[in-house]
């Protein structure tokens, strides 16, 4: 089994790419563009899962990568 | 513009950074691991570096430590990213010289907000690096004043580091002693060429004058920080062992060892180069006369005898200079 601090770091690794794309992608949509919604969708995906994973591996305040 | 190196061992991160940065005006250059982030630090001396402290092999701290270790790349920002959000490991990144953090997921806002105030401070050591620069055709111009002295400084530079070697002193000292060499006689241009040059004797007051190359040399590089260890260099290489010598009249081990390893290879050079007023003396002659100013207590014999059976025995038997 892996440890769980290093895959606490991986997933939200990857969280964070999906949410960094998605707001350098809508910070580049017009306002009336329709493909904001989907966006938006996966912005708002990412920022939960992130909220999860912190309820699923809290973080440890004495971990030393 | 600036190069900023984002280091990560995830592609889509090192992606993301080069898309926030790039449109903001830096020039982004990319490594994987902690390896390869130092080559490049080292081969393209990168403005800033972004880098990530979960790594395989060579990690985020290891590769910050290595690059605040070297003299050479120290001044380069480094920023630690991570997705840990514990105050330990920032503790562990500041260990290891790390200048700034950011956590993922980043806000954009704050990533350019960092690098942007990073990136101006390192405008200002590399300012403080030209400082030193304009210092050093200072130190060329004099040598080309006076052409008695050609190739003088880089030889006591030489001499000097090889004498710092053998004591077994740090790169910090090796490399002051490398400046000091260039730089010790830096206040000269202070000096007029009327004097400077004089072949005839010099009268008192000439010779009060050109004492005043110590002071003035001090003064001129008072401020700048990247050449603190030099100043006592510059101040104190024609202080004598015995107290006899100037500006300040410094005695025994109140002279600073830096200033006089460079007062003992200075005059070793000034005996065997040939002057407008005297011809070069051999090496033998010349350590002869070194080891008589050392037992007339101008120098602390133990650093000569060093410095002869050390450092010129090894690297120049080859006889004086033109």
């Amino acid at each position: 089994m892996a440890d769980p601090e290093r895959l606490r770091h991986d997933f939200k690794g990857h969280l964070s790419i999906i949410l960094g794309f998605a707001d350098l992608m809508l910070s580049q949509t017009p306002p009336d563009d329709p493909r904001r919604a989907d966006l938006e969708e996966i912005r708002s995906a990412a920022t939960q899962a992130l909220e999860l994973l912190a309820a699923v591996f809290p973080p440890d305040p004495d971990r030393v990568p | 513009m600036p190069t900023v190196l984002v280091v990560d061992d995830v592609p889509g991160n090192r992606r993301l950074l080069t898309a926030l940065l790039e449109p903001a005006g830096y020039v982004v250059r990319t490594a994987s691991d902690g390896a390869e982030a130092l080559q490049l630090v080292r081969a393209e001396a990168p403005d800033l570096v972004l880098m990530d402290v979960m790594m395989p092999e060579v990690d985020g701290l290891v590769a910050c430590r290595a690059i605040k270790d070297d003299p050479a790349t120290r001044f380069i920002p480094v920023v630690l990213v991570t997705s840990l959000d514990g105050s330990a490991s920032r503790i562990a990144g500041i260990e290891a010289g790390a200048d700034d953090f950011l956590s993922k997921p980043f806000d954009v806002h704050e990533l350019q907000a960092r690098v942007r105030s990073l990136l101006r401070l390192k405008h200002f050591t590399d300012e403080l690096d030209s400082a030193e620069a304009i210092i050093l055709s200072l130190a060329q111009t004099i040598e080309a004043r006076d052409h008695a002295t050609h190739g003088h400084c880089q030889r006591l530079a030489r001499y000097a580091t090889a004498m710092g070697d053998v004591l077994g002193l740090d790169d910090e000292d090796l490399g002051a002693l490398a400046r000091g060499g260039v730089l010790h006689d830096v206040g000269k241009i202070g000096i007029p060429d009327a004097i400077l040059l004089k072949t005839g004797r010099l009268t008192p007051a000439e010779h009060d004058l050109i004492k005043q190359h110590t002071i003035i040399g001090d003064q001129l590089i008072g401020d700048l920080r990247l050449l603190r260890r030099v100043r006592p260099i510059i101040r104190n290489h024609h202080e004598r062992y015995d107290g006899s010598g100037y500006p300040d009249g410094l005695r025994g081990e109140a002279i600073p060892l830096l200033a006089q390893i460079i007062g003992i290879v200075d005059v070793f050079d000034a005996l065997t180069t040939a002057r407008p007023y005297k011809v070069a003396q051999t090496f033998p002659a010349a350590a002869e006369d070194l080891r008589a100013e050392a037992a007339r207590g101008l120098f602390r014999p133990d650093l000569v005898d060093l410095f002869l059976e050390r450092v010129v025995a090894v690297a120049g038997g080859a006889g004086a200079h033109g």
